[in-house]
Order: C-alpha cells, then sequence, then structure tokens
C-alpha cells in the first residue's frame, strides 16, 4: 500500500511536470505523514544532512573545474593533439574525434558538455574534409557519452554517495571501459570510412606531436592530479575535487588566457546554478532513499526475486532493460537516485559487485543519452551540427549498436569494471 | 525585487569560492605546514548548506531545475496551463511541508542552545537557512501561479539542458 502510494504519488508528480527534485521530495514526504510515526521535523533533518555529507561536497568542485575548463581552448588543443595523433590513418579525422573525446572526458564528469567542446569544433573540419555530416554527428554524439564514463565523472560521485561505495574505487572501474569503448567506436569508424572517399590528412611530423601534446598537456594533468591524488593517498576524492577546481582555474586564467578575472563571476554563478540543481535532487532523493529502506522495499523486492530462483545474469538484464527504458525518459543523475537504492541492495543479496552494478548504470545512462525522445546528446549535437532532431538520431543510430555491444560486454564480463579498482586498491 | 535577485546570485557564487578555497587552503596546510584547521570540515558544510537552500529559490527563478515535461507538452495550450497550476500548486505544498517542519526543527534546537561541534556558533542559526531558502522558494512559485494563472505563462518552464549549453556556447563564440 504505502509503496503504491509512493511510487503513484511520484510519477504522477513527474508526468505533470513538476521538477524531479520536488516529485521525489513531495511524494516522500506525503508518505512518511500518512503511513509512519517519523514527524515532518526529523524528514527536514534528513534534508539538512545531505549537506554535511562529506562525498557530496565533491560535486561542486568537478562541477567549477568542468566549467572553467568548458569555456577555455582546452578543447581546441585536445583536437589538435588528437589530429596530430592519429590524423593520418582511414577515417583519421573522425577517429581523431573520438579520441578527442576521450581526451575531453577526462577533464569534464558531463556528457553534453563533452559534445558541445569537441563537437563544435571537429564536425565542420570534417565535413570541409569531405565527410558527410551525418557520419561526423553521429560519431561525435555517441563519443561525447564517455564523458561520464571517464573519470572525473559526477554522474558517478552521486551513485558513490548514495550507495555508499568510495568514490575513488568507481573512477578507477571507469578507466578501462572508457578506454575499450573508445577504441571499439574508433574501430567501427575506421571500419565504415572504408566506402568515404575522403583523403587523410598527412602524418604529422613528430616535432608537432610533441607540440600539439604539449600544448594539450596543461589540460590533461588535471586528470594526473585527480588519479594521482587520490591512489597515491594524498588527498580524499573531495580534496582532490577542490584541487582540481583552483588548478583549472590557474590555467584557464593564467596559462591558457582564456579566461579574464572580469568573466570569473559568471563561471562562478554558471558551476553553482548547476550544483544546486544537481544538489536539490540529491536532497530529496535522499529523502526517497529513506522511505525505501524504511519501507523495506528494496528487501522485500529482493526476497521475491530469491524466492523466484532469479540468477544474477537474469537480475541483470533486468536492470539493463529498466534502465534503458527509464534513460529514454529522464536524465542520468535522476534515474541514478531513484534506481541506485533499489537495484543495490538486490545485486548486493545476489552476489554482485556493488562497483560492477555501477559501472553498467553509467553505460545505461550513456545509451538513453543519445536515443529519443530525452536524449540530451542527440538535442546538444543537433545544435552544434545544424541538423534537426530527426537527422541526429538516425545519424546516431548505427554508432548506438557498438553501444549497445558495449553494454553486454560490461553486463556480463565483470573483469573489464573491476580489474583496475582490484588490482590499486584490493578487494 | 531586482536586489533579491542579484543577493541570491552573489551568496551562492560566493559560497561556492569559500568553499572551494578552504577546501584547498587545508590541503595547502596539511602538506606545506604540517597542520590543519579543525573547524574548516564543518564550516565547508555550513557554506555547502547555505549554497544549496537559498541556490533553490535562485534554480526556480532561472528555471534550471530540471523535470519530464515531454508528457505535458502533448497537451493543448489551455490544459498545459491548467496542469500547470496544478503541478505549481503542489511545489507549494511541497515548500509548506519543508517550512513546517524545519521551522519545528528550528525552534527545537533554539530552546536547546546547541553550538556546532567545532565553531562557537548556534547550531538553530545556521538551520534557519532551510526555512528561509523554502520562503523564498515559495514566493517564486507564487510569482509563476500568478502569471500561469493571468495567462501570461503557459508552463512551470522547467530547464532544458541541452538549449543551456548550446547557449553557453553561443555566448562563448560572440566573446
Amino acid at each position: 500500500m504505502n509503496t503504491l502510494v509512493l511510487f503513484s504519488l511520484l510519477f504522477f508528480c513527474m508526468a505533470i511536470g513538476m521538477p524531479i527534485a520536488i516529485s521525489l521530495g513531495l511524494s516522500s514526504i506525503v508518505t512518511i505523514v500518512f503511513f509512519s510515526q517519523d514527524s515532518l521535523a526529523s524528514m527536514t533533518i534528513k534534508m539538512f544532512e545531505t549537506s554535511e555529507h562529506y562525498t557530496l561536497m565533491a560535486i561542486p568542485f568537478f562541477v567549477l573545474a568542468g566549467v572553467l575548463m568548458s569555456t577555455g581552448g582546452v578543447a581546441k588543443r585536445m583536437v589538435n593533439f588528437a589530429i596530430a595523433a592519429v590524423g593520418h590513418l582511414r577515417g583519421g579525422l573522425a577517429i581523431a574525434s573520438v579520441l578527442a573525446c576521450m581526451l575531453f572526458a577526462a577533464v569534464s564528469g558531463s556528457s553534453p558538455a563533452t559534445v558541445v567542446a569537441i563537437g563544435s569544433i571537429v564536425i565542420a573540419g570534417m565535413v570541409k574534409n569531405g565527410y558527410p555530416k551525418e557520419f561526423g554527428a553521429g560519431v561525435i554524439c555517441n563519443a561525447g557519452t564517455l564523458g561520464i564514463l571517464i573519470p572525473p565523472s559526477i554522474v558517478m560521485v552521486v551513485y558513490a554517495a548514495i550507495t555508499e561505495v568510495s568514490v575513488g574505487r568507481i573512477f578507477l572501474a571507469g578507466v578501462i571501459p572508457g578506454l575499450v569503448l573508445g577504441l571499439m567506436l574508433m574501430a567501427a569508424v575506421w571500419w565504415r570510412a572504408g566506402k568515404l572517399k575522403t583523403t587523410p590528412p598527412p602524418k604529422a611530423s613528430k616535432r608537432e606531436l610533441l607540440r600539439t601534446l604539449r600544448e594539450s598537456l596543461w589540460g590533461l594533468a588535471l586528470l594526473v592530479i585527480i588519479m594521482g591524488g587520490i591512489y597515491g593517498g594524498i588527498f580524499t576524492p573531495t580534496e582532490a575535487a577542490a584541487v582540481s577546481a583552483v588548478y583549472a582555474l590557474i590555467v584557464a586564467v593564467f596559462i591558457y588566457r582564456d579566461l579574464s578575472f572580469k568573466d570569473l563571476p559568471h563561471v562562478f554563478l554558471e558551476a553553482s546554478r548547476t550544483t544546486v540543481m544537481l544538489m536539490f535532487i540529491v536532497v530529496n532523493a535522499l529523502l526517497f532513499a529513506h522511505v525505501l529502506t524504511t519501507e523495506r522495499i528494496p528487501q522485500t523486492i529482493a526476497e521475491h526475486i530469491l524466492a523466484v530462483g532469479m540468477e544474477p545474469w537474469m537480475f541483470l538484464l533486468v536492470v539493463n532493460v529498466i534502465l534503458l527504458i527509464a534513460g529514454n525518459f529522464m536524465e542520468p543523475t535522476g534515474i541514478i537516485l531513484i534506481l541506485a537504492p533499489i537495484f543495490f541492495p538486490i545485486a548486493t543479496e545476489l552476489g554482485i559487485d556493488p562497483i560492477h552494478l555501477g559501472i553498467i548504470m553509467v553505460v545505461n545512462m550513456e545509451i538513453g543519452m543519445v536515443t529519443p525522445p530525452v536524449g540530451l546528446n542527440l538535442f546538444v549535437t543537433a545544435g552544434v551540427a545544424n541538423m534537426t532532431l530527426v537527422q541526429v538520431t538516425k545519424a546516431a543510430l548505427p554508432w548506438l549498436s557498438v553501444l549497445l555491444l558495449f553494454l553486454v560486454m560490461v553486463t556480463y564480463i565483470p573483469q573489464i569494471s573491476l580489474f583496475l579498482p582490484n588490482l590499486m586498491m584490493g578487494k | 525585487m531586482k536586489i533579491l535577485d542579484r543577493l541570491e546570485e552573489w551568496i551562492i557564487s560566493l559560497m561556492l569560492l569559500a568553499m572551494t578555497g578552504l577546501t584547498f587552503y587545508q590541503v595547502v596546510l596539511r602538506y606545506v605546514f604540517n597542520g590543519g584547521l579543525t573547524w574548516s570540515l564543518e564550516l565547508t558544510g555550513v557554506f555547502f548548506a547555505v549554497m544549496i537552500f537559498i541556490g533553490v529559490p535562485y534554480g526556480v527563478r532561472v528555471s534550471s531545475h530540471i523535470g519530464v515535461d515531454a508528457l505535458v507538452k502533448l497537451l493543448p495550450t489551455r490544459q498545459m496551463r491548467a496542469v500547470g497550476i496544478l503541478a505549481t500548486l503542489l511545489c507549494l505544498l511541497y515548500v509548506g511541508f519543508v517550512i513546517v517542519g524545519s521551522m519545528e526543527y528550528v525552534l527545537k534546537m533554539k530552546q536547546v542552545a546547541i553550538e556546532l561541534e567545532d565553531l562557537p556558533i548556534q547550531r538553530w542559526i545556521i538551520l534557519a537557512v532551510m526555512p528561509v531558502g523554502m520562503a523564498l522558494t515559495g514566493l517564486r512559485f507564487l510569482q509563476i501561479l500568478y502569471a500561469l494563472a493571468t495567462g501570461r505563462s503557459d508552463g512551470l518552464r522547467l530547464a532544458d539542458e541541452a538549449a543551456e549549453a548550446m547557449h553557453l556556447k553561443a555566448k562563448e563564440d560572440t566573446v
């Protein structure tokens, strides 16, 4: 009964267009007020305590670092390096675009931001070199999803906070999948480029390669600071995030000089706005998770699942189907916050590693971003490529099969995700 | 109103700046001076709380809170407006719940007069940011309700992240 009220209220509120945060909060509060002994005051304490959650403090810092890196010419330098490195191959410019997306993903925790930053530079370049526009747009739209898979990733911080797994572990778990997916997309580009009549630019000289590498090094060092700092035990993930924000500020203002001091208030406001939007959802989602726990909803579902003898692989199949459907209608943070508290206890019962589950969820979110009607990357790509949504959706479709194949691999080969964190941090 | 608008913007930006600066400073202290501040973490939390709860009404004003508007957009204008009014009223209901709950808690805390763990500040003063922020949020929703009722707006105007990303890009190009 309570469960029914909770979920029908949630879906009703979301369907009539209320903000996701308030939909989560209102349905939880109403359920608590009418069906449990908890007082309204104790609910609001729960909400306030979110701001004291140490892991979550990493979010504003990563967002700030991302905004600083996106407004600068970091992307441009990464594209130059990528072209110098792989541009001479068959389909070289498109392969370089995928590489540039991978590099940018390593300084940004957001997928649409990756598409905008890289896509706005490379799509025009590809068209000039004789690539059909659809080809370029499709590649970028899909490769841009790497933004949330390759650390740092805001979606992963949110997952880590709500399931209480280590941020360091899940970041590390994203590295190999990120590389694998990037290479798979590059291979697909190489294969499909056989039919195109394009002449790749000449192979760059070693000097040119080194020069472009040196120029993009300042940006790439951000990932080294974050990962090295966390795994070297120098600082906590939250501190690493703050240090990377300060570093990004120094690079953008003093080294690349893409930003001046008078741009900074705008940058901070921009980052605050995104942070508040995310955090207001988190505040209410933690309330929602609290209701789920007190009502023992995930446990009940888990008992049923175990009773009918569902195997872990079947459960993961169900998880994927639900996430793929949800991904069509909602944006990643919301989905993770609503579904992770439900899936997580069940997965634990079934002996599935929570880090593995996290990566599966992230990959599903990536796919959700390139499928209509709510596919953020589609919208953004349509914007940067000057195409209609329908055109972009069609252009993205062939490459989506790579993502789906990759999802199957990640789901059923846990080692892809778990090898690195287990190696570096022990089991 | 204009002053309030600017004030919200300044407060949340400064809170972000302060959080970043303080956390960074803490790392520097630890490695360069082998020291640390016991209260820095707690203070960072306070900044975060102020940023979140003062940021919420700002988010409503600039419509940055995301939602699912795919279904509502299918409706004809008249129905869309009616649904928008219902949605806004429910948002106000939520705001009401949170104000009542947090006020109850703030008053209780004021009575027992507990201080923060590492800072000599009464806890209720910090907690008060919640009812204050929510009251401002209520104000913003009332403005939306007024615009809907008088026919000046058709919906809640939720954030369009994609449009925003493009907007940013466009702005950058013109610079």
